[in-house]
């Protein structure tokens, strides 16, 4: 982990609760009061782990919070860097696949943002990928696997979280896991997969070291050459052409409960769509 | 889900969970309606101390919350396949049969930790049966349960306890993507969240939020439907899972 965490003066939970209150008590806009309290909480929770009982409880489950943290951030660079250079070598040719894929984009340049502005840095932003994931018949089952090592890796960095004690922490890494269950599920739709096979996420490996382990199984190299004919690609953050807007950006964010206009009922201000076929089959164009 | 699997609570998990919930602020219920249902959860779970451990109102009301919430899914999914399942394709059926298992195995897990509902008797309104219904409603539920799940995540990391944290994560994310599903099939864009949304941050709120759908729990509500009691999933509303359980490794 970089010294600049390890330089950071920590706040504790209790100075995290009375600056939220101190906010509460002045004109500070949400925007900069949430703000404020993310990077508050995020220090309150690596100090946890800093002190004798935080070693000790980052110990039981392997990892530390900073070791989260950084994984995270090399994981997120990781994704968007393959997305963007997917989506704008294949584009239009993604079919229905592109607008999500851009969604998807999008949020991981999110997640990479906010890691990063907590203070946490990639191990590394050069990383080998193999061709065969840019192959448009192997898009959707590439983003399969990633996204559930993924969802496998927040779970870890809610275990270790949650054993420091750190709720926020625990529930941004919750807000974020969501998200790539969320893709998971749109990958394997993609692939004419039942998408939601699951009752409970995987929790296949318990550390991240074996997290890593698995996305070099799938021949990713992290600043080396991996282990599948590729090449090395550099992340440089995402284009326009590359993501679509999204509803938030940032954890915490409240979005309303997307309250249905119902058919049938009084009051409905418009009808609901019919449902639609599920879509099927690869739409990713082999063209 | 087999009873074999259920997660099993020790009496000390128990008794860590109870102590460092009871910090955990949240509006009161009826203590005695909640430790009879402590007592008759650990009968019937056979987890020995929950009993004697249901001293806190906030342990018992988040758990209390999701296995209401669960039996409502089940409830609503396993009616709503059976009444108007012919009218969406065959995929989408399947979406719903394996959404309404996903329910019932985290019914089955948090009724096996000693969690009991506070009721197995809902109203639901008859709009949310019109099939043309069925992916809006199934959006707003879901995506109160995601919030729901979320404040015990909180809830439970605060306590430090990393395990049910976990848990909650790994239903949650489920939740998230039938959430995602619902929107996909509505033609809206599914993956529209960097950050799964924590939009309140209490469990009243959360069952303010699925009453204002017109649901009632154990009463009547204000919109036009009547009564269905969870009696788990009705014959063929549900398919195979890779997983039915927390902490498993699915292929």
């Amino acid at each position: 982990m970089s010294k600049q965490n390890d330089a950071r003066p920590f706040a504790s939970a209790d100075d995290v609760q009375t600056l939220e209150n101190a906010l509460a008590d002045t004109s500070t806009s949400p925007r900069s009061r949430a703000w404020l309290l993310r990077r508050a909480a995020i220090g309150a929770g690596v100090a946890a782990a800093a002190t004798p009982l935080g070693r000790a409880l980052a110990k039981t489950a392997a990892d530390t919070p900073q070791d989260v943290g950084t994984t995270a951030v090399t994981a997120e660079a990781l994704a968007v860097t393959y997305l963007t250079e997917l989506i704008g070598r294949l584009g239009s040719k993604l079919g229905k696949a592109e607008r999500p894929l851009k969604a998807a984009n999008q949020s991981e340049q999110d997640h990479y943002m906010f890691l990063k502005g907590a203070g946490f840095t990639p191990l590394t932003t050069r990383f080998w990928i193999p061709d065969a994931a840019f192959e448009p018949t192997k898009v959707a089952a590439t983003i399969e696997v990633l996204e559930t090592v993924f969802v496998n890796a927040y779970l870890i960095g809610t275990t270790v979280f949650a054993n420091a004690k750190s709720d926020t922490l625990a529930r941004y890494a919750a807000e974020i896991c969501g998200v790539e269950a969320e893709h998971r599920t749109l990958a394997r739709q993609l692939q004419g997969k039942l998408p939601d096979d699951l009752a409970y996420e995987s929790y296949k490996v318990k550390t991240l070291s074996e997290i890593v382990a698995e996305l070099k199984a799938a021949g990713i190299g992290f600043g080396q050459q991996g282990s599948k004919p590729g090449a090395f690609y550099t992340y440089n953050g995402t284009t326009s052409s590359t993501v679509v807007a999204l509803d938030n950006n940032a954890p915490d964010q409240s979005v309303a409960f997307p309250v249905p206009s119902l058919v049938g009922v009084k009051g409905a201000t418009h009808t609901a769509k019919a449902p639609q076929k599920m879509p099927r089959g690869n739409p990713v164009l082999t063209g | 889900m087999n009873p074999k699997h259920q997660p099993q609570l020790t009496t000390d998990d128990v008794q860590t969970l109870d102590n460092v919930f009871g910090q955990h602020r949240l509006p009161p219920l009826t203590r005695r309606a909640l430790l009879a249902t402590a007592a008759g959860a650990a009968v019937a779970a056979g987890v020995p101390g929950i009993a004697s451990a249901a001293n806190s109102d906030s342990a018992m009301e988040i758990g209390t919350a999701a296995v209401t919430a669960e039996a409502l899914a089940v409830t609503y999914l396993s009616n709503l396949i059976k009444k108007g399942g012919h009218a969406f394709p065959t995929p989408v059926q399947n979406v719903l049969k394996a959404a309404n298992q996903a329910e019932q195995d985290h019914y089955e897990a948090l009724h096996g930790l000693g969690f009991k509902p506070l009721t197995t008797k809902f109203w639901i309104p008859n709009a949310a049966f019109n099939p043309k219904n069925a992916a809006p409603i199934i959006e707003y539920l879901e995506s109160v349960f995601v919030n729901a799940y979320l404040i015990g995540t909180t809830a439970f990391a605060g306590a430090g306890q990393a395990n049910f944290a976990r848990y909650t994560v790994e239903i949650g994310a489920v939740e998230a993507e039938h959430r995602t599903l619902a929107r996909a099939l509505q033609g809206k864009l599914g993956d529209n969240l960097a950050f799964s949304s924590y939009t309140v941050k209490t469990i009243p709120e959360i069952v303010s939020a699925i009453e204002k759908l017109g649901i009632g729990f154990g009463k009547r509500a204000n919109v036009p439907g009547r009564f269905f009691s969870y009696r788990g999933p009705l014959p063929g509303t549900t398919v195979a899972l890779a997983t039915d359980k927390p902490d498993q490794a699915a292929a």
